[in-house]
């Protein structure tokens, strides 16, 4: 069957001719890809500057070495990306799961859950974790996960439920199986809501994570605390200042990875 | 009558937590190579009855049997691959372009990727989209009428011999669905699939459907025949109320002129006469001392119906059409009576013996 059809009066004449978007990257996609760390960058140059033209005293000296510095922000990213990673591995399925057909009625009392450990200041959740289960990066890792698990969740199950129940249905229709239907069509359609979701989870993982410092896990809170303690303000500031780029520095990569994962054609 | 392709044995369909059935017993028989229109009042199952039959719905009792097969316990996955689906909110995966769209049930069957490529432009140049135009559009690039012929080509794709259709031509404007209407028509005179098209628009049931199927609550069907029959011929006032008040003239266009519809021209002696030019009828003398009206006779080869009749007796204000052979030869005329008795059989109240169809009986008429 099926022979060419040559019939001229199926397009209109005058229909518009498609433009070819969606072929490679968005449009100024390397401009705000750049934007970003020149930004950072200069704000770091600034901040170096700055604490050059001290007079640094010899606890701010011994503090803010170079290796001080970076095993500080060591830490912190580990502190994060451990906990970020496994809010990943755990919020995403979980966010699959409950809004499977069956599962449906799962999804309030799992979004529920969540919330508690949202709404729970996280400072207590480190603190109380700290004291019931131990000291140590471990149970900061815990109690960053519980605090920040709820944006990547709440995304994962709304970005897969504002795909249109007439679109998967035509997925089952062509034949897909659920599992089919659920990697090639659903999940690629909730990436972008799912990534917005992680972005969120990151930038307050970044900022709840200096309160490990309380505990005795390190990171860039450690800088903050010791200033504080010792009453020396630069030690703060930089404490401070970076962990505000960091946060913004990991903001700009999931953004762009986000844009990147972005199926073209939305 | 052709073969039966898709029969409905004892069909019920009823929801968790429903006492009523959404479809109850339902048994129909489903040509082969015709378009069969589900139509009916909203909620009467019309669309649950078509999603069992690719069981995107699963029935509760009864069978589905396609080309002889038992289909009411195979893999569902494997159903759905060899029968094409078309809905109004046609459903293009919006992230995957046109060829992914179109190809995608013969990725499922996994078809080699040169073969698919081939088939998709086959498909797109079938449903009217130049290939090397399309192939590459994301659906959001086109519009809805485009959407649509894309979501038809995808259904088309790998050959099915079942087709079933959701208010395909729902969710475009008007002008925009008789177009694609018309193309589908003529795109089925080429592909003969079988097709089970569920509408809640009447005219186009009555336009698109070799056969209607009428269904009242729980699908229950209420009669199930060719388009001119049921508007001639409802066999219920539920029928009736259905096809609306202007069934009459929706008659018209349905019934097909054939010879038995013929009567001679008016006698000679007086009044209007036929206006001869070397055997041929070209036209009326109406009365005396006005000048000849020309007409333009029907030609019986082109079918013409009787819609074309009257419209023939209104703009020549003649008493009757004129109906000519290929060579131009009078064969006979189509006079007012036989219109009158058309449109008052599809009203229900005229005497129906006197109508004459071409259609053939129907069977399973409720």
């Amino acid at each position: 069957m099926a022979t060419a059809q040559p019939d001229a009066l199926l397009i209109p004449p005058g229909a518009p001719v498609p433009t070819r978007v969606g072929t490679g990257l968005r449009p100024g996609f390397t401009r705000r890809l750049v934007t970003t760390p020149i930004v950072l960058a200069l704000s770091l140059l600034a901040l170096y500057l700055w604490v050059q033209s001290r007079d640094l005293d010899i606890v701010e000296d011994r503090t803010l070495t170079q290796g001080q510095v970076l095993k500080a922000l060591a830490q912190h990213l580990q502190l994060v990306g451990l906990s970020s990673l496994a809010v990943l591995a755990i919020a995403v399925p979980l966010g699959i799961l409950v809004t499977r057909k069956s599962f449906r009625h799962a999804s309030p009392v799992t979004i529920a859950i969540a919330s508690v450990g949202q709404t729970i200041p996280s400072f207590g959740v480190i603190v109380l974790f700290a004291l019931t289960l131990g000291f140590g990066s471990r149970y900061v890792i815990y109690a960053l996960i519980l605090s920040t698990v709820l944006p990547v969740l709440s995304n994962t199950i709304a970005g897969l439920q504002q795909i249109e129940p007439a679109l998967k249905e035509a997925a089952s229709g062509v034949g897909m199986t659920p599992l089919q239907v659920l990697t090639r069509i659903e999940l690629p359609l909730a990436v972008p809501v799912l990534l917005a979701g992680l972005r969120t989870s990151i930038v307050l993982n970044v900022g709840t994570a200096t309160v490990a410092a309380f505990t005795g896990a390190g990171g860039l809170g450690s800088l903050i605390v010791t200033g504080l303690v010792q009453n020396r303000d630069v030690i703060t500031v930089v404490g401070g200042a970076l962990t505000a780029i960091l946060a913004l520095a990991l903001d700009h990569l999931t953004r762009m990875t986000q844009e990147l994962l972005t199926p073209r054609g939305l | 009558m052709t073969e039966t392709l898709i029969r409905l044995e004892q069909l019920s369909k009823t929801y968790p937590g429903h006492s009523v059935p959404a479809v109850e017993s339902l048994d129909l028989s489903i040509p082969d190579g015709e378009i069969v229109m589900f139509i009916g009042p909203s909620g009467c199952g019309k669309t649950t009855t078509m999603k069992m039959i690719n069981r995107l719905i699963e029935p509760s009792s009864g069978r589905i049997v396609i080309a002889g097969e038992d289909v009411t316990s195979i893999d569902p996955n494997e159903l759905r691959r060899r029968v094409g689906y078309v809905i109004q909110q046609v459903g293009l995966f919006p992230h995957v372009r046109v060829s992914g769209n179109v190809g995608a049930v013969l990725r499922l069957l996994k078809w080699p990727s040169d073969k698919i490529a081939r088939r998709v432009d086959e498909m797109l140049d079938l449903v009217g989209l130049d290939p090397s135009q399309y192939r590459d559009s994301y659906p959001k690039q086109l519009s809805g009428g485009q959407q649509q012929r894309v979501g038809v080509a995808r259904a088309l794709a790998a050959d099915p011999p079942v087709m079933l259709m959701d208010e395909p031509f729902g969710s475009v404007d008007p002008i925009t669905r008789e177009h694609l209407q018309d193309e589908f028509l003529r795109l089925q005179q080429e592909i003969r699939k079988t097709i089970v098209f569920v509408t809640h628009d009447i005219t186009e049931a009555l336009r698109m459907g070799d056969r209607i199927a009428i269904l009242g609550e729980r699908s229950r069907v209420e009669q199930y025949d060719t388009p001119p029959n049921v508007v001639a011929r409802p066999s219920s006032d539920f029928v009736a109320n259905f096809i609306g008040t202007n069934a009459g003239l929706r008659a018209l266009t349905l019934m097909p002129i054939d010879r038995q519809t013929l009567v001679p021209p008016p006698a000679e002696r007086e009044g209007p006469r036929l206006v001869y030019d070397e055997d041929r009828p070209v036209g009326w003398h109406l009365s005396d001392g006005q000048a000849t009206t020309r007409i333009q006779p029907l030609r019986l080869s082109a079918q013409p119906v009787l819609a074309d009749a009257l419209n023939q007796i209104v703009s020549s204000q003649a008493p009757s059409a004129v109906v000519v052979d290929d060579d131009g030869q009078l064969l006979g005329c189509v006079d007012m009576s036989a219109v009158r008795a058309a449109v008052a059989g599809a009203a229900g109240n005229g005497d129906r013996s006197d109508l004459q169809m071409e259609a053939a009986s129907g069977d399973g008429s409720a």
